[in-house]
């Protein structure tokens, strides 16, 4: 429950107006990766219009399946596990079953670009792959793969996933983010009444503190569900594309997202990893700017039942994002 | 808005009495009183005033109100455990006022209709701990949140400044239409004379409010002060299937809500300087 909550549902509220001129202005600068935002599915299977879920496709090739540069300068890639070298600068995240022969292994790093004319350079990993695309007009005409690891460059048939929420305040949101403050409200219940709540502000994301500090102060053991994918959430990334990620440092949970009532600023998401729980019992979360800051609100409480209490955990990140 | 329609209604009065007067004084801004005064609106108040025409006057000054304090016990709760620290209220109702009077039939009585405006603190009455730090924070946890008040569920918290204090205030509109009725000149047509005034000041719903110190260390090493008021209502203290409520600060909300105006009595001498 708990790591469904840290990273659950994200509901994502436009600043509660519609016309987004309406929406507070920040001063965030566009990211720096942000022209070269990419997001390829190497697949034969046609993608529809305004479809950003790609869990379901099958590669057309024994190399990569997906590859996506964030705004924010992270490579997440599907690929095959082969051409990771070891001492890898790429960090496994998850393998992934069911691929037939292939075993692939989700993975992240770190992106940079060269561009020359119109070709296009996206050197990860500090050139362990490097993805050349020749654009015409724009379009994305070919696309190759250079592997280090195998000395090989191949030709690959891609699709590009469109741009899915590219108004001003999809650009201030979709970027990495590190979170700088956790404020947490421990609510317990007591016979179906709601007790005096606890409220205690955290530097930073450190879910193991937080989860030590219900355990060692409030005698609420969560330690396992929160510190399941790791003891602090290091960063968390949108994309325009409609991906998100959050870096927990000993592993990255990833998934897409896509508006469901974008006047609302409400998004429904689906993990990549089949064990993350999609359901949040509640009001979902909000994102908001206060100046330069994001304020991410998991305003979604769950209700269950752990060691013999009743409960609701709320919290509220703030963010920062290092490049402006 | 409000401000806006009682700045034009008096302005009206203004030059309609001065159109529909069957005798002008054609010596306008020659007369020129003070006032001194007691009652709601200053203790006392002192003012200046001129006749604009026989059947409309001004006047100008401020109410000095004593900073009255009042100590109360606070409940508060801390990381699941109550606490009680002491509370100093003060009072902060000094005010400008520039008031129109008008006056009917100046020839027969002194009756007057006022129309005009006073201008103070928004910050009506301040809170602050009397007993520094507040009892109960880890000092671990000064500036950053902790306490909480009124229904969980609504997750309002705040937190006390780096030294373990805490501050709130009630907080009305700075300016505030006034309208009344009285009796007496706003310059004698003697030496001096005496005037009576009953009205009320708008000054909107009081709103309590509690400040919550925040800083964030930001990811370059620098502290940015987030700071912010927050505003509990009646409803944070108000029983629901969930929430047992506090039914005392509820009913001192639920009132404090309905008193949207200020009642203005006031007895004045005034004094006719030339």
């Amino acid at each position: 429950m708990a790591c469904a909550l840290v990273a659950g549902a994200f509901a994502f509220n436009s600043c509660g107006s519609s016309d987004d001129d309406d929406a507070p202005k920040t001063n965030l600068t566009t990211p720096k990766y942000a022209e070269h935002a990419y997001k390829f599915v190497f697949s034969d299977t046609p993608i529809q219009e305004g479809e950003t879920s790609t869990k379901e496709l099958v590669p057309n090739n024994a190399l990569v399946a997906q590859a996506e540069f964030t705004e924010g300068g992270l490579f997440v890639g599907k690929i095959d596990q082969k051409i990771v070298p070891n001492g890898s600068k790429l960090r496994r995240i998850a393998t992934v079953k069911d691929m037939g022969d292939t075993e692939f292994v989700w993975v992240m790093g770190a992106y940079t670009v060269k561009v020359e004319g119109n070709v296009i350079n996206l050197i990860v990993a500090d050139g362990e792959l490097t993805f050349t695309i020749t654009a015409d007009n724009g379009n994305t005409t070919s696309i190759t793969l250079n592997v280090s690891q195998l000395e090989q460059v191949v030709n690959l048939n891609a699709q590009e996933m469109k741009v899915v929420a590219n108004d001003n305040v999809d650009g201030d949101l979709c970027r990495t983010w590190k979170v700088v403050k956790t404020n947490l409200i421990y609510t317990p219940y007591e016979n179906g009444k709601a007790k005096a709540a606890v409220a205690k502000s955290f530097n930073g994301a450190n879910l193991k503190e937080i989860s030590d500090y219900l355990y060692d102060e409030q005698d609420l053991d969560i330690r396992e569900e929160l510190l399941k994918h790791g003891n602090s959430i290091e960063k968390v990334a949108f994309t325009k594309r409609g991906s998100f990620a959050i870096d927990f440092g000993q592993s990255i949970s990833m998934g897409d997202w896509s508006w469901t009532d974008k006047s609302k600023g409400v998004f429904s998401y689906t993990w990549y990893e089949e064990d993350m729980e999609n359901d949040f019992d509640g009001d979902g979360a909000t994102v908001r700017f206060d100046g330069n800051n994001c304020v991410l609100v998991l305003n979604g409480k769950v209700r269950e039942s752990a060691n013999n209490k009743e409960y609701t955990v709320f919290l509220q990140f703030t963010m920062q994002a290092p490049e402006q | 808005m409000k401000r806006f329609s009682f700045i034009l209604l008096g302005t009206a009065l203004l030059f309609s009495t001065t159109m529909l007067a069957q005798e002008t004084d054609k010596n306008i801004f020659n007369h020129l009183g003070v006032g001194l005064s007691v009652g709601t609106d200053g203790l006392p108040g002192i003012d200046l005033s001129t006749k604009v025409t026989d059947y409309v006057g001004v006047r100008l000054g401020y109410g000095f109100m004593p900073k009255f304090k009042f100590k109360q016990d606070v409940d508060y709760t801390y990381h699941g455990s109550d606490y009680t620290t002491e509370g100093e209220f003060k009072l902060n109702n000094g005010t400008f006022k520039m008031l129109f009077d008008i006056y009917p039939a100046p020839k027969s009585t002194s009756f007057h209709v006022t129309a005009g405006f006073y201008a103070g603190s928004s910050e009506l009455i301040t809170l602050k701990n009397t007993e520094s730090p507040i009892p109960g924070i880890d000092p671990v946890d000064y500036g950053s949140g902790g306490i909480t008040l009124g229904n969980p569920e609504h997750n309002k918290f705040i937190g006390t400044d780096l030294d373990g204090n805490v501050k709130g205030r009630v907080k009305v509109n700075g300016f505030r239409p006034y309208l009344g009725i009285g009796f007496g000149r706003s310059v004698p047509n003697t030496l001096c004379s005496v005037n009576f005034d009953l009205g009320v000041q708008f000054w909107g719903k009081p709103k309590m409010q509690v400040y919550k110190f925040d800083y964030i260390e930001n990811l370059d090493g620098t502290i940015t002060d987030k700071s912010t008021w927050i505003e509990f209502t009646k409803k944070d203290f108000e029983e629901t299937d969930t929430y047992e409520g506090d039914k005392d600060v509820y009913d001192i909300l639920n009132i404090a809500n309905k008193i949207s105006v200020y009642p203005v009595i006031s007895l004045r001498v005034g004094f006719r300087c030339f």
